[in-house]
């Protein structure tokens, strides 16, 4: 009998509903919305030092100008941060070419001033969040770093080899609505030659970060990189003491560029840098202030 | 005499009934099978196109009653960059998937013959999950069985409440560019 009624009032109101009214249903009901790839998890490449799950798309070229000042010194030795204007007097800089191959393999290179260092990356986009499904991105990274700086002491037996490191992380991330972006980063880094005999050349990291969106173009970032193994490494001597990176900063979005301002205490713009060896604690005498310039070219055609 | 009460009866009758209307308002349509749709910005820093070619159509030829259905993440722009910020930023496609338009013609004109026909379609264009009523002209063509649309007509941002942001205010177009070419073949 329901049914009957059912039947009877679509008969019914079919007629009375306006034939365009149909039409766009006929259509929307034969095309029903397929999952789709979650988009737009963070503005750029990195969140602040930590990699995110965006990789270039393919034929597309990042220009990428990473640069922080140093120490902002905030403290009463140096007239409160006055003597080094807050930091702006020094730099370290790395400058890297990063091109999408397919949308979802990227390579880059790149050159940092700390320790001379040439760097290579793959980053590869294993899984993709999607609108129904899957529920998070994970992205393979991996680089080699080669330190072209010269070997501290000359009469010692030195080998090439010790000029390398690399870097190993699993990038996972989610997209939880418009608004929040969550990135858990498991990071391994080898170094080839360390400074200790007690130091360890492999050093694990888990790196959590958050994105914020604030308006359409600009986004709030915060990331810390906890190391798992290697924190009570010895103090002798000149030998220095590693602390754990955090960095907070901004992302301003203007279409080609994205420009990210930001605050850490990350030395160094390579993770196996800023992540294993960073010798600055959060704190305003050694906290500096930092900058990306990201810089996209298509050449899609 | 047949006993209309029996529920068998009303079944059938009612069965009867829809599979007619079905039949009749099937016999009348006509739905796309190759179509695109594509926009331009046009400014002096920057030029923007992007095209679709996954716009959907359906036209009643009885009623010249006519649909479009596209879904905005399916555009495609040679900057992928700008592909994202699109869908993110200006058309927000999570919230509002899709952009239509439905309408009717208003001249009297007999598809299911060939020919050349001027016309003037008034009906509403829903984008970014705003409607707006709009008079849009277009050309039809009419040949062995193939309905063509082509139609050109712009789209004002500030109309269906897109803004832009003033960091880039100067590189995207106030009022867009948009091209339809749909064929529709006779629905089956």
């Amino acid at each position: 009998m329901k049914k009957t009624i059912y039947l009877f009032y679509w008969l019914l109101f079919s007629g009375i509903v306006s034939a365009q009214d149909d039409l766009l249903n006929m259509l929307s009901s034969e095309a029903p919305q397929k999952p789709t790839a979650v988009y737009a998890t963070f503005k750029s490449t990195r969140l602040v030092n930590l990699q995110s799950n965006e990789t270039m798309k393919a034929k597309h070229l990042d220009f990428r100008i990473q640069h922080r000042f140093s120490s902002m010194n905030i403290n009463k030795d140096n007239n409160y941060g006055l003597y080094d204007v807050f930091g702006l007097d020094g730099a370290v800089i790395r400058l890297g070419l990063e091109y999408g191959i397919t949308d979802k393999l990227m390579i880059g290179l790149g050159r940092s001033t700390a320790g001379k260092t040439y760097d290579g990356f793959v980053k590869y986009q294993l899984l993709q969040q999607k609108t129904k499904g899957m529920p998070m991105s994970v992205v393979l990274f991996g680089n080699t770093g080669i330190s072209t700086q010269a070997f501290a002491d000359k009469n010692r037996q030195n080998f090439e080899t010790s000029r390398l490191s690399y870097v190993f992380q699993t990038i996972i991330t989610r997209k939880m609505n418009d608004y929040f972006s969550f990135i858990l980063t498991p990071t391994m880094v080898h170094h080839n030659l360390v400074e200790t005999k007690e130091t360890p050349n492999d050093i694990f990291a888990l790196g959590i970060g958050t994105s914020i969106k604030i308006s359409r173009s600009t986004r709030f970032n915060i990331e810390y990189i906890p190391r798992l193994n290697g924190r009570n490494q010895p103090k002798n001597g000149d030998k220095p003491t590693y602390y754990d990176a955090i960095a907070i900063g901004f992302d301003i979005e203007t279409g080609g560029h994205v420009f990210q301002l930001h605050f850490t205490n990350g030395n160094g713009l390579i993770e196996q840098q800023f992540i294993a060896r960073n010798p600055s604690q959060f704190n305003l005498t050694q906290l500096r202030f930092g900058f990306n310039i990201s810089r996209t070219f298509s050449f899609d055609k | 005499m047949i006993n209309i009460k029996t529920p068998e009866m009303k079944k059938s009758i009612l069965t009867l009934l829809v599979i007619c209307t079905t039949y009749a308002s099937q016999a009348q349509l006509y739905s796309s099978t190759q179509s695109v749709i594509s926009f331009f910005s046009k400014t002096p820093v920057e030029d923007i196109k992007a095209e679709s070619k996954e716009i959907k159509a359906l036209v009643n030829v009885q009623t010249r009653d006519i649909a479009f259905l596209v879904a905005n993440t399916s555009f495609q722009f040679e900057n992928k960059l700008m592909q994202e910020h699109f869908n993110e930023k200006y058309m927000e496609s999570e919230k509002y998937p899709m952009s239509t338009f439905k309408g009717k013609i208003i001249e009297e004109v007999d598809l299911t013959k060939d020919g050349i026909y001027n016309v003037n379609v008034t009906g509403k264009l829903n984008l970014h999950g705003v409607e707006k009523d709009r008079n849009i002209p277009g050309v039809v063509t009419v040949k062995n069985g193939v309905i063509h649309i082509a139609s050109d007509f712009k789209v004002q941002l500030a109309a269906h409440q897109i803004q832009v942001p003033k960091l880039v205010v100067a590189k995207i177009a106030e009022e867009i560019d948009v091209k339809v070419d749909a064929s529709l073949a006779l629905k089956k």
